[in-house]
């Protein structure tokens, strides 16, 4: 018997021991997230605490309900999890009402062992914390931030599922101490104890999980975005045109690409310098931004040049579109040293079922050729185009 | 309290439990624990993005892994075939298939197991021994793809027919050996197999050639443990006549095993995220050299640590002449080529410890370890003298100079210190008439 539990204990030790030294890893490596940090010490203490359990079983009774030493450090290691959890969402971190609850968990068991239920319900309050800070934890995860990923719903789900066993367990273990529940409560016990294993690794893997998870998704945003404006860079706007041709050609939906460039950009630089250039890139970036639709995509393809994909547009309101952005894009004043006042050519093309994204773009770069040959500050649909030309040919 | 009979009954309870947690509890934990790979391999959320073919095949290793130990619970079922068993295999079979299905060209290996699995369950006789040693050999087979995984992760290299054609003739020595020789030299066998598997495993978590991460030196250190745990466990327990000593060690390290494979895995696939996002930062999409963040970085991690007192080092600043003129005139396509020709040209005419950056739109910086002042400007004169020939290809009459602006580190200097005096001496290069170098003067 007390080999078993020697045996339980020490794997436990050693797979949190593992995790934690893994999760210090990645904080040292992965540019030192504090989520990291506290995941870590977090399975550092329940180390400790699975040792000072070893500790007593060994040196005491093997069978005995957990001792108070043991729930103090478990009901820690539980909030810094959760806490991690929030860090890790940046919500704010609530620490002191946390530990609050931890520390009335460690006295509800001193107070709950002198009445009348007797030394039986001891760990009951530790699963009630548990199941409490798994919830907390998953709630970090989903809800409320936009496009939350498929690695997020997986470890809220195995969060809510573990939650949901330390839940079970609370009751179970009320159940048997009212006498509601009629079964051994050392199988109970020994339960709880073989369960601990699969909830540590878990729990050590899907923190992990989710730091690999937020790497991925920052380095494929940054590989995907251009680091001055913040909008999407050309290959990000080919990746995300590229999805939006399919849907359109899939529903039969209209879509207009307009390409957009500053007047006399090099005359800015020139002028006022690279930072006041800088600086009228990203106000421009920011008034494409807040002057489109939401799902509109919005992209930096070049130096000075610009893309807007606009969904679900026909020619005309695409072109109506097109010369309000170039209203608003010409009453700006950007204030850097001086006030700068710029104006912008548009090129549009409406899409054409079964065209694709380099065809549109073309046509819609003639357009904006045709805009900065007409006198800038303009926008051109690329259907007349060829009209214009014609008419403006032999000129 | 616990009264004696209640305490016999637990002893009772808590062994059966723990025999019963060699098999299907290790599963479930195991499942727990690589849930994660599931989804990506499933879903492809994360790391797909980059998943580099190594980790796809070790996911599959994985998953091999963590159903061997079930097969062999059902294997162990009183040598009766049972439905279920049939069920569960063909689930198998269909999983590997599937695996290989969804990853065209990927998986290589898992699909003569999705094979060999749908042989195993269709053949009526022999099947107990079959299963038997399908067990153990999927173990090994498991192991192989997590060290091919590593390997692959190591050197970028798809597997040709040639490791192929290895690991099969490994299995089936393994399959032979463990077949002619004594169930328990068998097993004690394929025990050090899978310890050697390990150590090449542990090896191969670096790659040749770079500095190691401190994931990566975790790995190292986590995969050699397991596999001198293995040979331990292997050697003392061949001293046990019985062999139970053995099946029971060996069945023991199996869940501390996926632990440790399952977590430095995770952790890999993280640090080369970490590592990407890192040189995404750092980088400069258009030459590839370090970007102005990634050179100060670079440069001042470089000054901070060079503790050897007396060794000198001098930064020196170039600026393409005329840029503007070259962009104007022969337009911006073959300004940006310029740009990557002459970075190109730098990069490669530097010492490997030096750093190269792009820190402005036509302006480098370089950081010259081992020279003072005017060794440096020895090195770089040559350096400047040959840019117009790199890019003498891109256009007809595109001459590309640049002047450069050299600054010896004085005692303590500062990086900011230290690039301000070589933007002075640069911008003397500059008022002399350009296409040249000028060292400036040691501070005081």
């Amino acid at each position: 018997m007390i080999a078993a539990i020697i045996l339980i204990h020490s794997g436990l030790i050693a797979i949190a021991v593992l995790v934690a030294v893994v999760l210090a890893v990645a904080w040292a490596e992965f540019g030192h997230p504090d989520h990291a940090r506290t995941w870590s010490i977090a399975f550092a203490l329940a180390a400790c605490m699975w040792a000072i359990e070893l500790a007593a079983r060994i040196h005491g009774p093997a069978i005995r309900p957990p001792g108070l030493p043991m729930l103090a450090v478990a009901g820690c290691a539980s909030v810094l999890n959760t806490i991690g959890f929030r860090q890790r969402a940046g919500q704010p971190t609530r620490a002191r009402l946390l530990f609050a609850l931890a520390a009335g968990q460690a006295l509800a068991v001193i107070l709950l062992r002198w009445s009348a239920l007797g030394a039986c319900i001891g760990v009951a309050p530790l699963n009630l914390l548990n199941a409490a800070m798994l919830w907390l934890a998953s709630r970090t995860l989903t809800g409320r931030r936009r496009g939350e990923r498929v690695a997020e719903r997986l470890a809220a789900a195995m969060l809510r599922l573990l939650a949901a066993v330390s839940l079970g367990f609370f009751l179970l273990v009320v159940g048997y101490a009212f006498g509601l529940v009629r079964t051994n409560l050392l199988a109970v016990i020994t339960g709880t104890l073989v369960v601990q294993p699969a909830i540590v690794s878990g729990i050590g893997f899907f923190t992990l999980f989710l730091l690999a998870a937020d790497l991925a998704d920052q380095t494929r945003r940054l590989a995907a975005s251009d680091m001055l404006t913040g909008l999407l860079n050309r290959r990000g706007f080919e990746d995300a045109a590229r999805a939006i041709f399919g849907s359109a050609k899939r529903h039969g939906r209209s879509l207009a690409v307009a390409v957009l460039d500053i007047d006399r950009f090099k005359q800015v630089n020139d002028r006022h310098g690279h930072a006041a250039g800088d600086a009228v890139l990203r106000a421009f970036a920011r008034c494409l931004r807040e002057n489109v639709a939401r799902r509109d995509l919005v992209a930096r393809i070049g130096g000075e040049e610009f893309a807007v994909i606009m969904a679900d547009v026909d020619a005309e309101a695409a072109l109506c579109a097109a010369d309000a952005l170039r209203e608003k894009i010409g009453a700006m004043t950007i204030d850097c040293g001086a006030p700068i006042r710029i104006t912008a050519s548009l090129g549009l093309a409406a899409y054409r079922l079964g065209e694709d994204l380099p065809t549109v773009l073309a046509r819609a770069d003639r357009a904006l050729y045709q805009s900065k040959n007409l006198g800038r500050n303009r926008a051109t649909l690329a259907d007349r185009c060829a009209d214009v030309v014609a008419e403006a040919g032999p000129t | 309290m616990t009264s004696a009979r209640e305490a016999s009954k637990l002893g009772q309870f808590s062994w059966a439990l723990f025999d019963w947690a060699n098999q299907p509890f290790f599963t479930v934990v195991t499942t727990f624990i690589f849930a994660p790979y599931f989804a990506n391999v499933m879903i492809g959320d994360a790391v797909r993005g980059q998943a580099t073919w190594a980790f796809t095949q070790s996911t599959s290793g994985i998953i091999i892994a963590l159903l061997s130990p079930f097969l062999g619970a059902m294997a162990d079922a009183g040598g009766r075939r049972k439905p279920y068993i049939f069920l569960f295999q063909l689930l198998l079979a269909a999983g590997c298939i599937a695996l290989w299905w969804a990853y065209p060209g990927r998986p290589d290996l898992a699909r003569p197991i999705a094979w060999a699995i749908v042989a195993a369950t269709i053949t009526p006789d022999t099947i107990l021994a079959i299963q038997t040693m399908a067990v153990d050999l999927i173990g090994i087979a498991a192991l192989l793809l997590l060290v091919e995984g590593f390997r692959l992760r190591a050197s970028r290299r798809r597997p040709g027919a040639r490791e192929a054609l290895a690991a099969i003739s490994l299995l089936a020595l393994a399959a032979i050996a463990s077949a002619a020789l004594s169930p328990l030299h068998g097993r004690a066998l394929l025990g050090l197999l899978s310890g050697g598997l390990l150590v090449y495993a542990a090896a191969s978590a670096v790659p040749a050639g770079r500095r190691r991460r401190p994931a990566e030196t975790a790995a190292t250190a986590a995969l050699a443990l397991l596999a001198a745990a293995r040979f331990a466990v292997t050697i003392t327990a061949l001293a046990d006549p019985g062999g139970t000593a053995l099946i029971f060690s060996q069945q023991l390290i199996a869940l501390p095993a996926a632990v440790i494979e399952g977590l430095f895995t995770m952790l890999l696939i993280a640090s080369d995220f970490s590592a990407e996002r890192h040189r995404l930062v750092h980088t400069d999409p258009l030459t590839g050299v370090l970007n102005r963040l990634g050179f100060e970085a670079a440069a001042d991690a470089a000054l901070r640590r060079a503790r050897r007192p007396g060794r000198p080092v001098s930064l020196a600043l170039a600026d393409i002449d005329r840029f503007k003129a070259i962009n104007d005139v022969h337009g911006h396509v073959v300004g940006d080529r310029a740009l990557g020709c002459v970075a190109r040209h730098f990069a490669q005419r530097v010492d490997e410890e030096d750093i190269v950056g792009r820190i402005g739109g036509e302006e480098f910086a370089f950081l010259l370890w081992g020279d003072d002042g005017a060794a440096a400007l020895r090195r770089i004169e040559p350096l400047r003298a040959a840019i117009g020939g790199v890019c003498a290809d891109l256009a007809p009459e595109l001459a590309v100079t640049a002047s450069f602006g050299i600054a010896e580190r004085g005692r303590g200097e500062t990086l900011t210190s230290l690039l301000d005096r070589a933007d002075r001496a640069l911008y003397r290069s500059k008022r002399e008439g350009r296409d040249r170098s000028t060292l400036a003067e040691m501070r005081d």
